[in-house]
């Protein structure tokens, strides 16, 4: 019962490489992650599309109004929390937090959400890295970037330069361990007791905490932008 | 056998986010005593704080998964 | 689960195609048609403040007509009074010389109507002095018997003035 149970939750958790590429003499194996990340884009695309059909200057049906209220309540949420300094990260971050939202709250419908694959949350985290340095490139020039290094003190200097790899890896691991342990809890729940006892939790560890989770991302990702452009 | 208990023993991470978010919630809940009116602002607060503080069980869990995942 | 590979790289592009995706079909319509209405809103400010100030321009032009209708009409009752005045003194002259007239002709005539009593009285007197004189010659009666009857003569035509 143990063996079988384990094995269950070893199968659940392994990434499963959907179909394989084969170019020249390599094989490229795509994962479940990538397929359903293109089925969120698709989502987004039929969504956005569905939303903007045909908008009017004097709205009259109440798509629009919604997908009016949709873009400047996020615009508004994430503009608060990066500052008016950093505006034009705003697409980027609002995009994020989308991509999260759908990724996290995709595993209601019994797909494994993305999120659970190391490889999206390390790109989210390497990708949002790289944003944070290249904010701080941009507002302060180069030499200025370089010069932030020593602050406050020149002693820090090893400390910042850590600061460089722990920070992408904190947001890695925060939302990949957060998912995967919701993941984790969900199906031994699922196991145990296939009937109604999941829902609950499924609400606090799919909505919940899958909301929750791309907020802090975004959050962290916003703060590190706008600690680097003042 | 090792291999399960390095995993329990990297578990115990849990044990400070525990502390540390139910110290974050007897505050919270102290503020909104004191000010009710900030309810909002308190409830954010909280939970950013809340999900900041369970990462460090999140990275205990992510340890322990390593652990047996990786030690064979 | 715990590896990394190509797949990170596929995520990147993914993440890269959905922010495309966002910000050209959600993001981009729906700023455009919010920056549209907005445009929209401060071209009708723009033409309420336009009319508003060409109101007041009216209105100022419509306050200075009715100023000067004002001052036309005061100088229009102020001439009426000067000409009613004018008339008024005219007549008043007219009135009076007339009843200087009246009067001077009411004090001729009086005075000749008081000539010709004059006249007639002494007329009489002169008829009566004549009858007495007449009676006295009649009479024949002595000196104080004439004196008596003019004394009553006398005091008869000193009665009669």
């Amino acid at each position: 019962m143990m063996e079988e149970l384990a094995n269950e939750l070893v199968e659940q958790l392994e990434c499963v490489a959907v179909f394989t590429v084969h170019i020249g003499g390599w094989e490229i194996p795509i994962y479940e992650s990538t397929v359903i990340t293109w089925v969120i884009m698709l989502l987004v695309l039929l969504l956005s599309l569905f939303l903007t059909r045909n908008l009017q200057v004097h709205p009259t049906g109440k798509r629009q109004l919604f997908a009016e209220m949709l873009v400047t309540k996020i615009e508004g949420f994430i503009t608060d929390m990066v500052g008016e300094e950093a505006k034009g990260y705003v697409p980027y971050l609002s995009t994020v937090l989308i991509y999260l939202a759908f990724a996290n709250l995709i595993g209601l419908f019994g797909v494994k959400p993305p999120t659970k694959d190391l490889n999206v949350t390390a790109a989210l985290a390497l990708m949002s890295i790289v944003l944070v340095q290249y904010a701080s490139i941009h507002s302060k020039g180069a030499g200025g970037w370089l010069k932030s290094f020593k602050e406050p003190m020149a002693i820090v200097t090893p400390i910042n330069i850590l600061e460089l790899f722990i920070k992408p890896l904190s947001l890695c691991m925060r939302l990949f361990g957060n998912v995967l342990g919701a993941f984790v809890i969900m199906e031994l729940i699922k196991i145990l007791a296939p009937a109604v006892a999941p829902v609950p939790f499924s609400l606090y560890f799919d909505i919940f905490d899958g909301l929750i989770q791309a907020y802090v991302f975004v959050f962290l990702t916003s703060l590190y932008i706008r600690e680097a452009v003042e | 056998m090792g291999v399960a208990i390095g995993a329990g023993i990297a578990a115990l991470a849990g044990i400070g986010a525990g502390i540390g978010i139910g110290i974050a919630s007897g505050k919270a809940v102290e503020a909104v005593a004191r000010q009710p009116e900030a309810d909002g602002k308190i409830t954010k607060l909280l939970l950013l704080g809340g999900a900041l503080a369970e990462a460090t069980a999140i990275y205990g869990f992510v340890v322990a998964i390593l652990i047996i995942m990786l030690v064979k | 689960m715990l590896k990394l590979d190509i797949n990170l790289v596929f995520t990147v592009i993914n993440l890269l195609i959905i922010y495309f995706i966002l910000s050209k079909f959600l993001f981009k319509p729906v700023k455009n048609i919010l920056a549209k209405r907005q445009e929209e809103i401060d071209k009708q400010y723009a033409e309420a403040e336009e009319a508003k100030t060409q109101a007041g321009a009216l209105r100022q032009q419509y306050e200075a007509c009715v100023k000067g209708i004002d001052e036309e009409k005061a100088a229009a009752v102020s001439k009426a009074r000067e000409k009613a005045d004018e008339e008024y003194g005219r007549i008043v002259a007219e009135a009076k010389s007339e009843a200087q007239k009246i009067v001077s002709d009411a004090r001729r005539k009086a005075q000749g109507e008081q000539e010709r009593s004059i006249r007639q009285a002494q007329e009489e007197i002169a008829g009566l002095v004549m009858e007495a004189a007449a009676r006295v010659v009649a009479s024949g009666q002595g000196q104080a018997a004439d004196r008596e009857l003019y004394n009553q003569f006398l005091a008869k035509t000193g009665e009669q003035r």
